[in-house]
């Protein structure tokens, strides 16, 4: 019996199962599919101050605050990037005064400097690449977290906690005695079985997919489901973010990110199945024509792929998507009837945590338990000191370069990995040269983040998503999948085409350019000389019916 | 710079080089420009013919069988094309032209560093570098594996300790897993991870470094010995490689330690970067220059001028000076979007050389063809992605055409990848048409030049 079933593993479903294991709750966590391999996985993890939420100060002050306990807790997976916005007329410049002030207030708190407005002049020396005719520009600092870290660590220290964590279940039944939950039972796709475990409290943090889920219990919530795309381009068109007017008067943003930068990104309110869909030609266009007013240059780089998610937000209507509160509601459908059931909807990456602090709030009431929330204070795995860099590498002879890479992921868990290469020198080879990510971190990952696919991994170490986009690796991680989790044959082979199937609905959309050598290039060495066109045909994806 | 060849070609891969040495050899007075290394040296070094039909999931057993299947469903393949004779296509033409090609190149290659086996009358199933076999029609020296597939075989599949491109053990159950699944031979596989760091190393070795190692004799020494142990102590018939034996002396060295050991060592079917491809690559690139050709490296042609039918002049630019080449003919071998012979936009695709007339694979123009409406959802499927068919028309004289079907100059040839209608990693086709289109196109550069037609 366990107290409290988190359904889903995205942001907020780890956070949540966090604060419950570490205030004592017997907690179970089901993700149908990976640890943030849904909605949370492509966004931009901007924990933002809120730019777009300027109407909302509340908001906008939850927002700053939980900047400032993820600096604490995560420092390790955060990055801090500069962000200019640049003005092209006069009626901009008001509404740049009244962000500048908002802003600025909460500045001190999450050491940041204030917003500065910079004359063109000043602006083209931080970011040449801007088109000259700008009037002036805002100046200011975001912290990006990556969110896969994220929810991976959340996990992880939930089960240092005693959270049991099972990926690959899919939640198919909520069952209910007396209008109370009973049990969730839940489909196994790894082995195959179905499973049944009773529990006191269900929480239904499943983003976009809260109504399906309230639906197996016979409640409802209601979402304004809208679709977000981004392109990925292959350089640093930027060297600090820019946030720009698009084509209809949204704001959208370029933002760099290590040798990329992320273009996004559309708003668009949808009814489909969240697992079917793929950025369509005009959200890539509408993007770089919007972009390219302010970024001359931007069509020069290459695009690396799209990447689409669903927002789940609160159910307000007949007013633009933009316009929607970026709060979060907690439903609890005892006022429906049905007890011991929470749903989230709304929120927001940067929220997780304070979502999962008030639900868990909630439940600890329902429960009648004294606990207090701890998870702003306890840091998360990795994040418990300072590591150096430069004599780790030279300690164990790997390139300093790559050791920063496993730093940004593990903090001071880096020398865990490292140890492996003691027994096993040719570890140290770089499997994937795009991000660059060794074997031994591979190895590691796959014995101790609970993998089970090679797109599973490039979630945990961003294997394939470089340049090459796992052209040249895919068959390299493979192979050593296949070894640490004893995979059948048939298995590893699919596993190739299951991985490069999934890179390939992101090259598909912008399908353009180099793409087009790059595609040749994989079919030429995964169907010419692998034959796996003839020898590895795997079950289509969501996304991929229809020939 | 200006020079007045007989022949320029534009693109030294397996086309460009065959066409051009085709040529030289006849006497004629042939330079050829390259950008840089274009697929062919990328490949796994064996010559496919074709393997499969489009759409097929069973192969070819032979080569033959599928030229004479290809010519009668798909009228403008290719291999189609150079057999139309009389307005009728006769398979038979082909055929005797892939004979032609094929016998005239394992001629050229023999005692090279890519010397190749392997005849039309059936395909090889050929083991990969993880574990699958694919048809293929010629494969180098040091791949042959004779006994492999008999009863009484016991491979040993020999991994290299840091060399990342090869699995030994997952190399090893795949091949099995495969052989079980048809109920054949072999029934027992070994896999050996051994050390042979070529610089003291034991992570990040490439290919490349650990070919050169062997060419030395310390580095074959060194193998030699770890595989006699091997060999001995598992009592293996055959030693599975990765493709590593050498760049200069794979064959001699698959020999060497075939002898020594007791048992068939050989390489299988490489990723790029590929020893084997690179191998063909210098191969051919010699052959060419002993030709007597002129091979100028690191130049990339980037416009042309025509009169009337006929173009009378390249211009091209390398690192610090631009050339204008007026040549008597021309072949046009710059390859398909790897080697940039095609770009694409989302708009569609062109030929950027001569802003020759670019088709779809059923044909129709594909200048605003947008590039993702011709591929699929999904990607790896027995039929391909459409957009790999994409390329340039010719005629029967391998001439690129207009929208007409006229000859775009009658002293223009095409050959190889940047050819339309045909996907070389669906149908396991790519240096069998490269070659065969390439030898075409030498003799028609060579009647061009000679009698004027
Ligand atoms: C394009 C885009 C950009 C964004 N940018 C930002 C940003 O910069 N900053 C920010 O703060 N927010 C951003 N957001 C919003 C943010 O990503 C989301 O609000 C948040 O990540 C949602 O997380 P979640 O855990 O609620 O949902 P999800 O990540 O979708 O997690 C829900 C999980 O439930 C699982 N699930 C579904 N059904 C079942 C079932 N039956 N059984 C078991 N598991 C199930 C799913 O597999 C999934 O993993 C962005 C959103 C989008 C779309
Ligand atoms: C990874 C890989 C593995 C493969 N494996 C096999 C295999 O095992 N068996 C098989 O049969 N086929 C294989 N193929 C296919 C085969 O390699 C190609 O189909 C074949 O090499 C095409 O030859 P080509 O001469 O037409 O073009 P390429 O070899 O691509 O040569 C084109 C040349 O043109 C040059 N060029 C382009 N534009 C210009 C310009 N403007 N000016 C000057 N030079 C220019 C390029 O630099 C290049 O040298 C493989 C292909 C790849 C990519």
């Amino acid at each position: 019996m366990f107290d409290v079933v988190v359904i889903g593993g995205g942001s907020t479903g780890t956070a949540v199962a966090r604060d419950c294991a570490m205030r004592g709750l017997k907690t179970l966590l089901i993700e149908r599919d990976d640890i943030a391999s849904a909605t949370v996985g492509t966004c931009a993890g901007m924990i933002s101050s809120g730019l777009k939420y300027m109407d909302e100060p509340e908001i906008v002050d939850l927002c700053s605050q939980e900047v400032v306990y993820f600096n604490k807790i995560a420092r390790h997976i955060i990055m801090k990037n500069p962000i200019l916005t640049p003005i092209f007329g006069m009626s901009d410049l008001s509404s740049g005064g009244n962000f500048a002030e908002e802003y600025s207030k909460r500045a001190a708190k999450r050491q940041v400097p204030p917003v500065l407005f910079l004359t063109p002049e000043d602006s083209l020396k931080i970011e040449p690449m801007l088109n000259p005719d700008l009037i002036a520009s805002l100046y200011f600092e975001e912290y990006f977290i990556n969110p896969f870290r994220l929810c991976i660590l959340q996990a992880q220290d939930a089960s240092v906690h005693g959270a049991e964590i099972r990926t690959y279940c899919e939640v198919v039944d909520i069952r209910l005695s007396n209008n109370e939950v009973k049990s969730v039972v839940f489909y196994d796709r790894v082995s195959g079985k179905k499973e049944e475990v009773s529990t006191r409290i269900i929480v239904n943090a499943t983003g976009p997919w809260a109504e399906r889920i309230a639906g197996l219990a016979g409640t409802n919530v209601e979402l304004r489901l809208n679709k977000g795309a981004h392109v990925i381009l292959d350089r640093r068109v930027v060297n600090v973010g820019v946030i720009a007017k698009a084509v209809d008067g949204r704001m959208i943003y370029l933002f760099p990110h290590e040798s990329t930068v992320l273009l996004g990104t559309t708003a668009i309110d949808t009814w489909e199945d969240p697992d079917t869909l793929v950025t369509s030609h005009d959200e890539i266009e509408y993007l770089l024509k919007s972009m390219e007013w302010v970024v001359p240059s931007i069509r020069k780089a290459r695009i690396i792929r799209t990447m689409e998610g669903v927002r789940p937000l609160i159910a307000e209507w007949k007013i633009p998507e933009g316009e929607v509160t970026r709060g979060y509601k907690i439903i609890d459908h005892s006022d429906e009837g049905v007890s011991g059931l929470l749903s989230f909807t709304g929120g927001k990456l940067v929220m997780c945590r304070r979502m999962a602090e008030d639900v868990t709030d909630v439940i600890c009431k329902k429960l009648d338990i004294q606990a207090t929330c701890e998870t702003h204070i306890r840091p998360l795995p990795g994040n418990d000191s300072d590591i150096d860099v430069v004599s780790l590498a030279k300690e164990y002879k790997v390139s300093q370069h790559v050791v920063e890479r496993m730093r940004t992921r593990r903090g001071t868990k880096t020398r865990d990995v490292l140890e492996l290469v003691r027994d096993h020198p040719e570890w140290r080879t770089t499997i994937c040269v795009c991000e660059p990510v060794i074997e031994a971190e591979i190895r590691y990952s796959i014995r101790n983040e609970y993998p089970r696919t090679i797109n599973d991994l490039r979630r945990r170490l961003r294997v394939g998503t470089g340049p090459c986009q796992g052209t040249n690796c895919t068959y390299k991680i493979a192979a050593i999948l296949s070894e640490e989790l004893n995979l059948g044959i048939a298995e590893t082979l699919i596993e190739m085409t299951r991985f490069l199937s999934e890179r390939w609905k992101g090259k598909r959309p912008p399908f353009r350019g180099d793409l087009l050598a790059q595609e040749e290039l994989v079919q030429a060495i995964y169907s010419c000389v692998g034959n796996l066109d003839r020898e590895a045909i795997h079950e289509p994806n969501p996304w991929e019916e229809g020939l | 710079m200006d020079l007045e060849p007989d022949v320029l070609v534009i693109g030294g891969g397996m086309a460009g080089l065959v066409a051009g040495t085709v040529a030289a050899q006849d006497g004629l007075d042939v330079l050829l420009i390259r950008r840089g290394q274009g697929s062919t040296a990328m490949s796994s070094g064996a010559i496919d013919i074709c393997g499969y039909m489009r759409g097929a999931t069973v192969h070819f057993e032979s080569p033959i069988e599928a030229i004479q299947t290809i010519t009668r469903v798909h009228p403008l393949h290719p291999y189609s094309i150079i057999a139309y004779d009389e307005g009728g296509i006769v398979p038979e033409k082909s055929i005797k032209y892939i004979k032609d090609a094929t016998n005239w190149l394992k001629k050229q290659l023999a005692r090279s560093i890519a010397a190749i086996e392997g005849d039309l009358s059936r395909n090889l199933m050929q083991l990969t570098q993880i574990g699958t076999t694919k048809p293929t029609c010629f494969v180098q020296g040091s791949m042959v594996h004779p006994g492999l597939y008999d009863n009484d075989s016991r491979p040993l599949f020999v991994g290299i300790r840091g060399h990342s491109d090869f699995n030994a053990a997952i190399t090893a159950n795949t091949f099995l897993q495969y052989r079980m699944d048809i109920d054949m031979a072999p029934r027992i596989v070994l896999n050996e991870m051994i050390d042979l760091s070529p610089h003291g190393r034991h992570h990040n070795i490439a290919s490349i470094e650990i070919a050169r190692f062997l060419d030395t004799e310390e580095g074959l020494e060194k193998i030699t010995s770890i595989l006699k142990n091997e060999v001995k102590r598992t009592g293996a018939t055959h030693v599975v490689l990765p493709a590593v034996l050498g760049i200069e002396r794979a064959i001699d060295n698959a020999k060497h330690l075939s002898k020594e050991t007791q048992a068939t060592v050989f390489e299988t079917l490489a990723f790029p970067p590929s020893v084997p491809g690179l191998r063909l690559q210098m191969a051919l690139d010699r052959i060419f220059q002993a030709s007597g050709g002129t091979l100028i490296l690191g130049h990339k042609a980037v416009s042309g001028v025509f009169k009337g039918e006929t173009l009378v002049e390249v211009k091209a630019s390398g690192p610090k000076r631009k050339i204008s080449i007026r040549p008597k003919a021309a072949v046009l071998a710059t390859g398909k979007f790897i080697s940039e012979g095609l770009l694409g936009s989302q708009k569609g695709v062109r030929e950027p050389l001569f802003g020759l007339v670019t088709v779809t694979g059923e044909f129709y123009d594909a200048s605003e063809e947008y590039p993702r409406r011709h591929t699929r959802p999904i990607p790896f499927t027995n039929r391909g992605h459409d957009i790999f068919q994409f390329g340039v028309p010719v005629d029967e004289n391998l001439r690129p055409v207009d929208y007409n079907g006229r000859a775009k100059a009658e002293n223009l040839f095409a050959a190889g990848a940047i050819i339309a209608g045909y996907d070389f990693s669906s149908e396991k086709s790519g240096l069998g048409v490269a070659l065969t289109t390439g030898y075409v196109a030498g003799e028609k550069v060579i009647r061009n030049i000679r009698s004027d037609i």
